[in-house]
């Protein structure tokens, strides 16, 4: 037997008729998709450039976003710092605050809900997922906003002297806390749904060998579920923070939309993109609308890059398992 | 110390009796033609999988009895498996492996680690405590499993197949450690295999499942 290396020999396949109508027909509704995907960047750009052009790098960094004056006397600015760093923040408070919920609810379901409660209960989740975003929104400012401001002053009574639970003046509605947190319900339903799917993979067999050695559930879901979980708790999360970057109206309703680049979450002061584009849409000058046009392509390429990361987290994740 | 299982296991409704006593220090062979219910015995006295009817007790304490509904959970019954497919924990490493089952019962890390070592020294695997169990080969698994399950000194010891998928030589090898290792078990130990030879080596007698 000799080392020397081997590749594997290349295979001619001959395949049937049915098959390759069926892989033309996969392959179209793959490149459509991707097509799709490309000509949303394609149009952003094309009616965005010119912003681009113009205002340059200072696009991704001024936070001022003011139409030229009527008389001329001063030029539009646009920059969509203040609202991209105030999606952010947002969605992160959203996945903060979300994922450990999820990730209990999801192996509740699993490893401790009786079969009919966990019908139920898989059912009200779907439900959830379903309820529309404006209803999010109403809900979001009548009932949510008034216990969530309480949550904000006791949280700024005690933790004020960290700077992200400071507040400059004290107006606690409308904050990124009070929009991170209606978000936090509003992807739930998602990352539970992802994460709960992959955890009832878990290898049964690798469980019994648990318990085969003493663990209590607890040690056989630590040691078992958990780390075989990884991948699909990264994956519902990433879905989630695509869907709590991108939500638009509900946060419109639940945020203070201001141009100013704002790390106190607790304070009446935040920015959206995606809210922002709604918000100002309607009364938008032909100008504007193209400034309007480059922040969606900003928005999209943020959302895209979550997505990439989600999945090649989880697929080195994959590898290490 | 003596455990007993008289009633019907099974999964399903496939249900097959069982009249089996067992005191320490003896090693029981279960035989049986596939299918005959040998792993689910196994199962079913660990806790992995509930008694159809009947009782099973160690030392006059119930751990299952379907007409009184008593069920101990497995941790609070001082078992130990190797099981037919080993089932390492892939993840963790051979010395991780063998200190499952010992912090798992509340033992210091320190003091896991040392009689993780220890057992490893006696099943001939020292040398892999460093390894990553997804990456053993066969024989090295059997032995990390069987010190896995020794590590804990158990009340009882299940042995599903344990010298099954290895090759003649460590086989033979493997069998001298395990016969070594009964010897000085004092608990109870039930020895599942296929092998007459296993059985008839290892064993102190044998109950056939039918």
């Amino acid at each position: 037997m000799s080392d020397t290396e081997v590749s594997p020999r290349a295979l001619k396949v001959s395949r049937g008729t049915s098959d390759k109508v069926f892989r033309g027909f996969v392959l179209a509704g793959a490149s459509f998709s991707v097509a799709v995907l490309g000509l949303i960047c394609a149009f952003l750009l094309f009616r965005g450039f010119e912003i681009f052009k113009d205002f340059g790098f200072s696009f991704f960094t001024s936070s001022r976003w003011e139409a030229a004056a009527d008389d001329g006397s001063s030029p539009a600015h646009y920059g969509v710092a203040a609202m991209l760093v105030g999606s952010i923040v947002v969605a992160t408070i959203a996945v903060v605050l979300a994922v450990p919920f999820a990730m209990s609810v999801a192996l509740y379901l699993e490893y401790y809900a009786p079969q009919k409660l966990k019908r139920l209960l898989v059912s009200l989740l779907d439900l959830v997922a379903s309820i529309p975003s404006v209803i999010w929104g109403i809900w979001g400012y009548t009932i949510l906003m008034p216990h969530a401001m309480g949550w904000s002053k006791t949280l700024n009574s005690w933790l004020g002297w960290i700077p992200l639970f400071k507040v400059p003046v004290p107006i606690f509605e409308r904050s990124p806390f009070i929009a991170g947190t209606l978000l936090a319900m509003m992807i739930l339903p998602i990352i539970t749904a992802v994460t709960r799917e992959v955890y009832s993979q878990a290898p049964r067999d690798q469980i019994d060998a648990a318990y085969g050695l003493g663990s209590t559930k607890w040690g056989a879901i630590k040691t078992v579920v958990l780390p075989f979980g990884k991948s699909g708790l990264v994956g519902g999360t990433m879905l989630g923070l695509g869907r709590a970057l991108g939500e638009t109206i509900a946060v419109y309703l639940v945020l203070n939309l201001v141009f100013k680049v704002n790390f106190h979450i607790l304070a009446s002061v935040g920015g959206n993109v995606a809210s922002m584009i709604a918000s100002r849409f309607g009364e938008a000058g032909p100008y504007e609308l193209k400034a309007l046009m480059a922040a969606g392509l900003v928005l999209f390429l943020l959302t895209l890059t979550v997505n990439f990361m989600a999945s090649a987290i989880v697929n080195r994740s994959k590898k290490a398992a | 110390m003596s455990l007993s299982v008289i009633g019907t296991i099974g999964k399903g409704t496939h249900a097959i009796a069982v009249d089996l006593t067992v005191d320490a220090g003896e090693v029981v062979g279960i035989v049986g033609h596939n299918g005959a219910g040998k792993t689910t015995l196994v199962e079913t006295i660990v806790g992995i999988v509930p008694l159809l009817s009947g009782s099973l007790s160690l030392n006059e304490v119930t751990w299952d009895d379907a007409s009184q509904k008593v069920w101990v959970s497995p941790e609070q019954r001082r078992c130990a498996v190797v099981f037919q497919d080993l089932r390492l924990f892939p993840r963790m490493s051979v010395l991780q492996n063998v200190m499952f089952g010992l912090r798992t019962r509340g033992i210091s890390k320190g003091e896991a680690t040392e009689l993780a070592q220890q057992k490893l020294g006696l099943v001939g695997a020292s040398h892999l405590v460093s390894r990553k169990a997804s990456g053993l080969s066969g024989g090295e698994a059997q032995r990390v499993a069987l010190a896995r399950a020794i590590a804990t000194n158990p009340d009882v010891l299940l042995l599903d197949e344990p010298l099954s998928a290895i090759d003649a030589a460590s086989r033979e090898d493997l069998r001298g450690v395990l016969s070594a290792i009964l010897n000085d078990f004092s608990g109870i130990a039930v020895l599942v295999s296929h092998d007459p030879h296993d059985v008839a080596s290892l064993a102190t007698h044998t109950v056939a499942l039918e």
